[in-house]
């Protein structure tokens, strides 16, 4: 459980940025749609993202009114929506979710006689429910956390024999094939797998093969415990921590626990304090300002720049202390000031900070883009010298992403 | 199936209506939810966002607040930010989990009003209804309460402009520049003195649904005449049939203004359009009947006959960039077959 960390204030709430919202990830499980329960206003963030990010063809809404919560009349509908939503495709899909917000948490709705009846009239489409419920933040599991758990926790509980496969889970975004992690995993032979990387619903189906699940996020290890009472697959935290020493105690980690060789960290880190230092070089005294949003350890991430010679302005996050990730991402204290003019000649990495700070130059970064480790560090420094060559400002990102 | 969207959007809801009408007048306003719905409105809903400071917040509800009925904390929060702030007004914004647990926000706004001397409000939205009928509430309570004698006789006053009807800041200032002797437009671009003074208004001019419920007050209480529409200039093509998809009095005055048209409303379930609904087969099967459509990008899919897109904020949330400006009737005619 976590506390509120507003001290007594009203929450500010920042437009949200980076299009990973509870239904995309939801939707990284490949051949799956969802169909939303809920009041009107509570889907109108998902659609209208899916609409700008282009995935609006597997999102359905079913909106409530206050008779259908009232009378509980709203189970049925539910039924009768989901069936008619598959009725009409061709072919259908693998997977059903049926997505609930805040009011269900309120109601305590069972869904099972919805999510039975379903497959009974469609044996072949796994249907199951998730839920963007963050009144239930304190009381129990974060939307992130709990959405990581029953996405994995729909997998059917048949086990199936070990495979050299290792599961990434617990982040939105894919692995870059690039990266060093998958370079060790794959020389010695292991598939790495990210369920965001495939089309195919039998890959989601294969996480329960691994030999191994790599937890990219915090948000992730309730799901990482489940899956191993499960199948009994081992994991392990693969944070995008980015501090050196830590770096390397992981991938040693991983190589250990899977009996491979581990790949020249001395050579792949000497080459990262290079790149970095080389871009610090290049933008010179032009200032740094980090967001939570856009790194998950954002106070690791500014000491690291810091010992590779960045000057590091600021980090906003709600709770920095700690050296955690905010696990309630996306809310960022309650600031008294706001910048409007983009006038600060310093470089944002989020768009969060960008907004806060008045950055003259941004990087639009979510969750570090999946960029992890050696490599992860190495991308930063392309983004953070792109960001000094050519400047642009938040408002002319948003503005740039007006269809 | 009525009530199953799979191909528009949900449209924007009451307590982004609420927000917005509030959003320039310097008083506290609370959005009563978790995070979700405060998200919803920052994001997509209000234009303005990154333009000016406001004092919308979040009240961060909790499920164990929501059911032992803790209203104390949402005060509490209220009134410390208040002494940090030192807003004009206090308001509190219902949500969905307020609606299912009966949050009482007219006593939480008595109570607030009592500790802190601060005028204070309590909007029952619910997220089920459309931000007309939100932003209707909030302007007639600010008229009701900020109104007061009446000095003098003068000047156009707008009500029911918001950006939310637009797609964004730009072309609200193109309606507010069809009104030459414009007083005060109450929801855009306005202060709370121009609410204190709005009955000294000579005339009303309703451009919105939102306006209706606070031009009936002021006419019924000061006496101030009102029209319901904008004055767009006549269409003097031909053309074939059209019909116009929107909100209600700004759908009517389109097809008013083009001829040979009709109009359908999204946001109410009567008023002055031929059409009422959200409903998505009926929609198709009422655009069928029409050589062309004027709607959001977003009803492209249901329109097979000319589809000319007026993307507005209600909708489609800003993504989508205005071709033509929602005033300029020549140009929309054009586009005509």
């Amino acid at each position: 459980m976590i506390t509120d960390k507003t001290g007594g204030l009203p929450r500010f709430c920042h437009p949200y940025h980076g299009g990973w919202d509870v239904a995309r990830i939801a939707l990284d499980i490949p051949e799956s749609r969802i169909l939303f329960v809920c009041p009107v206003s509570c889907a109108r963030i998902i659609c209208l993202n899916s609409i700008k990010y282009g995935y609006n063809d597997r999102i359905d809404v079913l909106a409530l009114s206050e008779e259908d919560i009232v009378s509980g009349s709203y189970e049925e509908k539910t039924v009768e929506a989901a069936c008619e939503v598959l009725e009409h495709l061709d072919p259908k899909p693998k997977a059903l979710i049926l997505y609930v917000s805040c009011i269900d948490a309120m109601l305590g709705n069972d869904h099972s006689f919805q999510t039975e009846e379903v497959m009974t009239r469609y044996p072949d489409v796994n249907c199951f429910v998730l839920k963007m419920c963050p009144i239930a933040r304190f009381s129990g599991d974060l939307p992130m956390v709990a959405l990581q758990h029953d996405m994995y926790a729909a997998l059917p509980e048949e086990k199936v024999p070990q495979e050299k496969v290792v599961s990434f889970i617990g982040t939105n975004i894919a692995f870059d094939p690039a990266c060093e992690i998958v370079q060790m995993l794959e020389n010695s032979g292991y598939k790495a797998l990210h369920i965001q990387a495939t089309d195919n619903y039998e890959d989601f189906l294969k996480v329960r093969a691994s030999a191994l699940n790599l937890c990219m996020m915090p948000f992730g290890l309730t799901a990482a415990k489940m899956l191993e009472e499960r199948y009994g697959t081992p994991y392990l935290p693969y944070f995008a921590k980015y501090d050196f020493g830590e770096i390397r105690k992981t991938m040693t980690q991983v190589a250990e626990k899977l009996g491979i060789p581990v790949p020249d960290l001395d050579a792949m880190e000497a080459e990262t304090r290079r790149v970095l230092r080389e871009c610090a070089d290049h933008i010179g005294s032009c200032e740094l300002v980090i967001d939570s949003t856009a790194a998950l350890f954002p106070d690791i991430l500014r000491s690291t720049l810091q010992e590779c010679g960045f000057h590091v302005k600021g980090v906003y996050a709600d709770d920095i202390e700690r050296k955690a990730p905010d696990t309630d991402s996306g809310f960022i204290g309650m600031p008294m000031k706001r910048k409007y003019e983009a006038d600060t000649d310093v470089i944002a990495l989020g768009l969060v900070a960008s907004s806060f700070e008045g950055a003259s130059r941004t990087i639009k970064v979510f969750y570090d883009n999946g960029e992890w480790g050696y490599y992860g560090l190495r991308k930063l420094a392309e983004r953070i010298r792109a960001a000094y060559d050519h400047p642009v400002t938040a408002a002319e990102i948003r503005k740039g992403e007006v269809r | 199936m009525k009530d199953l969207y799979t191909i528009l959007p949900p449209l924007a809801p009451d307590y982004g209506g609420a927000c917005e009408v509030m959003y320039e007048l310097g008083g506290l306003v609370l959005i009563h939810d978790a995070t979700g719905c405060t998200v919803n409105y920052v994001t997509f809903d209000e234009p303005r966002w990154y333009e000016k400071a406001s004092m919308v917040y979040c009240s961060g509800l909790t499920e164990i607040d929501a059911v032992m009925g803790n209203d104390d904390v949402l005060i509490d929060k209220a009134l410390k930010a208040a002494d940090l702030l030192h807003p004009a007004f206090i308001a509190y914004v219902g949500s969905s989990v307020p609606m299912i647990v009966g949050t009482d926000f007219a006593g939480i706004a008595k109570e607030t009003e009592e500790r802190s001397g601060i005028p204070a409000f309590g909007f029952d939205c619910s997220g089920i209804r459309s931000y007309t009928e939100g932003a209707s509430d909030v302007l007639e309570a600010l008229v009701k309460r900020f109104c007061g004698e009446k000095t003098e006789n003068k000047g156009t006053l707008v009500l029911g402009l918001l950006p939310m009807d637009d797609n964004g800041t730009e072309e609200s200032e193109k309606v507010k520049e069809l009104f030459p002797d414009l007083r005060a437009s109450l929801s855009f671009r306005c202060s709370l003195d121009d609410f204190r003074n709005a009955q000294n208004a000579k005339k009303i001019v309703v451009v919105s649904a939102s306006g209706m419920k606070a031009a009936l007050y002021l006419h019924e209480t000061y006496g101030i005449p009102y029209t319901v529409g904008l004055p767009l200039a006549s269409c003097t093509k031909e053309h074939g049939s059209v019909l116009v998809i929107g909100e209600d009095v700004r759908a009517y005055s389109l097809a008013k203004a083009l001829g040979n048209a009709s109009s359908l409303d999204l946001f109410s379930k009567e008023g002055f359009a031929d059409h009422h609904t959200t409903d998505e087969e009926e929609i198709a099967k009422i655009c069928s009947g029409y050589d062309n459509v004027i709607a959001d990008p977003c009803f492209r899919p249901m329109v097979k006959g000319n589809f000319i897109p007026m993307p507005s904020i209600s909708v489609s949330g800003g993504i989508f960039k205005t071709e033509l400006p929602a005033t300029d009737v020549e140009a929309i005619a054009e586009r005509l077959i």
